[in-house]
């Protein structure tokens, strides 16, 4: 059956961004990072997205492809991530400018059961915090694959923020990088 | 130089206890338990703060623990230990030191001694402490497979950013990662 697997940068002390909104930390030009990101684009055809961090994903990945600051990495996401569906999930917003995006409103578990059922590739949840929660209370995701960042914040935005209770994981895969980031791969734990 | 380390288990989201001090989400067994004798015998002091050190004093000297995890209750009962606390006025566990005041002298000058490394047990607010006055050499940090969603953080009172290099891995059966890192810059 489609997966839905969320794919997170997060510090040792599990925050997303730091108090102020900084990402500086997760080093972004890591390769070894991009080749991760680029095999789990390949292996899926949807992005899920929250309101506050869809309309910020847009604006970026959109212009990506123009901008004379974007590396080749960038290019390259904006490429896949341009033909991949993308859904907003939001009650207040109207519009969005990216053809391949829909916005689902309401009924979230409904709609990703759904969506579960039907052959296709994986679906990538990307965030925010509050969607991530809102998804593991629901108890929709299948996977977890969590890039740690050898760093520590002391504050900022924690990826599991409003999680409701204890959720048992399975390991399922670990790898070390150069730059000192470890990924973690999960499952829900059979007992779960 | 005698190394300081830190070993803790932490769940996924970062916690060393629920939001009412539990901890019956460790994920123990034979392999942890060889490893927790393997690091044991590498050191020859074990540091708490005051909450830890109540915790596990109550702890390895009741028969219980004695019985069923002999060999690391052996270990714990008789390595030297050293608690630093303001407010506890006495210490009854085997071979214990209350330190009260001038925590960072004292870690400066047990580092300079000679002996084997110390390990610093649990306890978030003097972790924090060391980190801050840059005490601390090794981060040992276990991530269970868990999610809490609440609970007391490992690095409750890090206020500055702490840059750190990985310097090793270890995936245990159980699903357990050992995380092993070293300071990027310690300030004194």
């Amino acid at each position: 059956m489609r997966k839905v697997i969320l794919a997170m940068q997060v510090t040792l002390d599990g925050f997303i961004e730091g108090l102020k909104g900084e990402l500086d930390w997760a080093m972004k030009e890591d390769e070894e990072t991009w080749k991760d990101v680029f095999e789990l684009q390949k292996s899926a055809d949807t992005l899920l997205l929250g309101r506050v961090m869809y309309p910020v994903f847009e604006k970026y990945w959109l212009a990506a492809p123009t901008n004379t600051s974007s590396t080749k990495n960038e290019i390259e996401y904006a490429r896949l991530a341009d033909k991949m569906q993308k859904i907003v999930f939001s009650k207040t917003l109207e519009k969005v400018e990216w053809k391949t995006t829909r916005i689902v409103k309401d009924h979230i578990a409904e709609e990703i059961l759904k969506m579960k059922q039907q052959p296709s590739k994986d679906m990538v949840l990307l965030g925010g915090a509050g969607l991530v929660s809102t998804f593991m209370n629901l108890g929709l995701i299948n996977e977890y694959h969590l890039n740690v960042n050898p760093v520590v914040l002391g504050g900022g935005k924690p990826l599991f923020k409003d999680v409701k209770e204890r959720h048992k994981l399975k390991l399922i895969k670990t790898k070390m990088f150069k730059s000192g980031k470890v990924v973690l791969h999960y499952c829900k734990a059979p007992d779960n | 130089m005698r190394k300081l380390f830190v070993f803790n288990l932490v769940t996924l989201d970062g916690y060393f206890e629920g939001p009412n001090r539990e901890i019956d989400w460790h994920n123990v067994d034979a392999e942890f338990n060889e490893y927790a004798i393997d690091m044991l015998n590498s050191v020859d002091a074990l540091i708490f703060g005051r909450v830890t050190y109540e915790l596990m004093a109550s702890y390895w000297r009741t028969p219980d623990a004695i019985k069923n995890d002999s060999i690391v209750a052996e270990k714990m009962n008789t390595l030297p230990k050293i608690v630093f606390s303001r407010t506890l006025e006495k210490v009854e566990w085997n071979n214990t030191r209350l330190v009260k005041a001038n925590i960072e002298e004292e870690i400066k000058k047990m580092k300079k001694q000679s002996g084997k490394d110390m390990a610093l047990l649990g306890s978030g607010s003097i972790l924090s402490q060391f980190a801050r006055q840059g005490l601390m050499d090794e981060y040992r940090v276990m991530v269970n497979p868990v999610v809490l969603g609440d609970g007391k953080p490992l690095f409750k009172d890090i206020k500055d950013r702490l840059n750190l290099k990985l310097t090793n891995t270890r995936t245990f059966g159980n699903g357990n990662v050992l995380l092993y890192y070293q300071p990027v810059e310690k300030e004194k």
